[in-house]
C-alpha cells in the first residue's frame, strides 16, 4: 500500500485531502507543521508528501520540499505542493525547491487523486 | 464564511472578534484589526481576555472585562463584552465603542494620508530647485536646506503611519527571507555610513540556508530595516562598528542590533547630519536657531519612524523590544516566522469544500471502477 503524508496546518483542508484520499487504498499520515511534517517524513518515509507552501513556523513548504530533495535518505519522495499562490513566480519557487507538482488553491480533488496516481506509477 | 455576513460584521460600529476557546482568533472586523493588533489565526494576548473567554465558553454566559488593545503598536484599555459563540466551543468579543479623542485621532490620519502628500511633492520639487541654483555658498541657505530636507523627512514618515493606520493595509503574502533583505538594505544604507565613518559586522546565528521565512509585506518590512538602520548610522559617533545579528529561536526570528543605539535620544556627539548637502563647518557657521530647527526635526523624524516600525512589526504579529546587557542597551525586531493565516482562509476552505463537493460523484464512481475491475 502506498504511504502519503500530508502536511498542512490548516485542519479543514487537511480533512478534506484526507477524506479524498480515502476514496483511494493509501496509508495517510499528517502532519499540521512544516517542522514536524520533515521530521515524520524522514521517520515514515511516505512515496509521496502532499505539502502546502504557506505554513506558520520554522519552515514553510519550500524549505521543507528542499530539505527532502536535497537528502539522498529522501530525495525520492515525490512533492506535490498545494498553495493559494498560483502566480508564475511561485510555480519557479516551486520548481527551484525540487518539488514534482505544483497544484493551486482550490484544487480540484479528483485532478489531486489523478496526480498522484500518475506521480506514484512513475515510480512503480 | 457567507460574504453578507462577512460584511455585516465588517460594518458593525463596535469591534468584533470572533474567537475559539483556546484563544484562537477566527475573525476580527476592522475596528478589531486596528484596535487590538489581532488578525484572524493570532492568539489573544491580553491574560485576562484569554479568561473571560474561557469562562464565557465553559459557563456559556456573558461576562465584561477591560482589555489591553495593541493595535498601531501603543497599549490602550478597551472595554469588552464576551458572549458564548453560536457552538459550545467560541465566543464572541464585543470591543466597546471608541471615545470621540480616538475619532478625532482617526480623521487626523485620514486628513494626513490624503491632504499631504501632494504638498509634500511640491516642496521636495522647490527644495531640490532651490539647491540646484549654482553659485548658491550662503551656509545659511544651505542649513535652511538642511532643515526643510529634515522637515520633509519627517513630514513622508508622518504620510506613511497615516497609510498604515488601518491595518487592513498590509494584506500582502510575499514570501520573504530576512537575512539577505537586511543585507540588501544595509547596501543601500552603507555609503551613508562610509560617509560618517562607520562600519557595520551582519553576522546569522547559525547556516544562512537554514534560517526561516516569513510571509507578510516585504515592502513594509524593508522600510523597517531601513528605519532601524538609518537611526543606528545617525546615533553611532564615527569610528564604530554597528554589530548587527539575525538569530533563530524556534518559530521566532530576531534581528538585533547590539548596543547601536536605534531610535536612542539624540544623535552621537561630533556626528555629521543625515543628508547633510551642508559640511560641518557651514552647519556650525549658521545660526543656532536654525541648527536647533533642524534637531527638532530630526528628533521628530526619529520617533515618527519609531511608531511607524512598531506598527508595521505588530502588524506581522512582530514586536520592537529593548534588552539590556551588562548595561549595554540592545534594540531587537521580534518576528514570528511563516505564514499567519489570513482573513481570506475561511473563503478559501469554503471554495475547497465546494470543489470536493463537485467532484464526490466522480471519486466515488472512480473508486467503484477500482473495486471491480472489468
Amino acid at each position: 500500500m502506498k504511504r502519503v503524508l500530508i502536511v498542512e496546518d490548516q485542519a479543514d483542508i487537511r480533512k478534506l485531502i484526507r477524506m479524498t484520499l480515502e476514496f483511494e487504498a493509501y496509508e495517510i499520515h499528517e502532519a499540521s507543521d512544516g517542522a514536524f511534517g520533515l521530521r515524520l517524513a524522514q521517520a515514515v518515509a511516505p512515496d509521496l508528501v502532499l505539502l502546502d507552501v504557506m505554513m506558520p513556523g520554522e519552515l514553510d513548504g519550500l524549505q521543507v520540499c528542499e530539505r527532502l530533495k536535497n537528502d539522498p535518505a529522501t530525495r525520492h519522495i515525490k512533492v506535490v505542493l498545494l498553495t493559494a499562490r498560483g502566480q508564475a513566480r511561485d510555480r519557479d519557487a516551486g520548481n527551484a525547491a525540487g518539488a514534482d507538482e505544483y497544484l493551486v488553491k482550490p484544487f480540484s480533488p479528483l485532478q489531486l487523486i489523478e496526480t498522484i496516481d500518475r506521480l506514484l506509477e512513475a515510480t512503480a | 464564511m457567507h460574504p453578507t455576513l462577512v460584511e455585516l460584521l465588517e460594518n458593525l460600529k463596535p469591534g468584533l472578534l470572533w474567537v475559539q476557546r483556546d484563544g484562537l482568533v477566527r475573525f476580527a472586523n476592522a475596528d478589531a484589526v486596528r484596535r487590538t493588533g489581532l488578525v484572524v489565526g493570532r492568539r489573544l494576548y491580553d491574560p485576562d481576555l484569554v479568561k473571560a473567554v474561557a469562562a464565557a465558553v465553559a459557563t456559556q454566559t456573558p461576562g465584561a472585562v477591560n482589555a489591553v488593545g495593541g493595535g498601531g503598536g501603543t497599549a490602550s484599555e478597551i472595554s469588552c463584552r464576551v458572549l458564548p459563540g453560536l457552538s459550545r466551543d467560541d465566543a464572541f468579543v464585543l470591543l466597546a465603542a471608541q471615545k470621540d479623542a480616538d475619532t478625532a485621532f482617526d480623521n487626523l490620519m485620514q486628513v494626513i494620508r490624503s491632504d499631504l502628500r501632494e504638498p509634500l511633492a511640491q516642496s521636495r520639487q522647490a527644495l531640490a530647485l532651490m539647491r540646484g541654483h549654482a553659485g548658491v555658498v550662503d551656509h545659511e541657505v544651505e542649513a535652511i536646506g538642511d532643515g526643510l530636507h529634515e522637515l520633509l523627512r519627517s513630514l513622508d514618515k508622518l504620510v506613511d503611519l497615516a497609510d498604515l493606520w488601518r491595518s487592513g493595509a498590509l494584506l500582502a503574502n510575499d514570501r520573504i527571507e530576512l537575512w539577505p533583505l537586511l543585507q540588501a538594505v544595509w547596501a543601500e544604507v552603507e555609503p551613508l555610513a562610509v560617509q560618517r565613518g562607520l562600519k557595520a559586522r551582519l553576522r546569522a546565528q547559525g547556516d544562512a540556508r537554514d534560517l526561516a521565512t516569513l510571509y507578510g509585506s516585504e515592502h513594509w518590512l524593508r522600510r523597517v530595516f531601513l528605519e532601524c538602520l538609518e537611526s543606528a548610522v545617525r546615533s553611532s559617533p564615527p569610528g564604530t562598528t554597528l554589530e548587527i545579528e539575525h538569530r533563530q529561536l524556534g518559530p521566532r526570528a530576531l534581528i538585533v542590533f547590539r548596543d547601536c543605539g536605534v531610535f536612542a535620544a539624540q544623535e552621537a556627539p561630533g556626528a555629521v547630519p543625515m543628508g547633510g548637502a551642508a559640511a560641518p563647518a557651514a552647519a556650525a557657521a549658521a545660526r543656532p536657531a536654525l541648527r536647533q530647527a533642524a534637531s527638532a526635526a530630526a528628533h521628530a523624524r526619529e520617533q515618527i519612524g519609531l511608531k511607524l516600525c512598531q506598527h508595521i512589526v505588530s502588524l506581522h504579529g512582530g514586536q520592537l523590544r529593548e534588552e539590556e546587557e551588562d548595561g549595554v542597551r540592545h534594540f531587537l525586531i521580534d518576528l514570528p516566522t511563516g505564514a499567519p493565516h489570513h482573513s481570506d482562509d475561511a473563503q478559501l476552505d469554503i471554495a475547497q469544500a465546494q470543489r470536493y463537493a463537485s467532484d464526490l460523484a466522480a471519486l466515488m464512481a472512480r473508486a467503484r471502477t477500482r473495486k471491480t475491475p472489468a
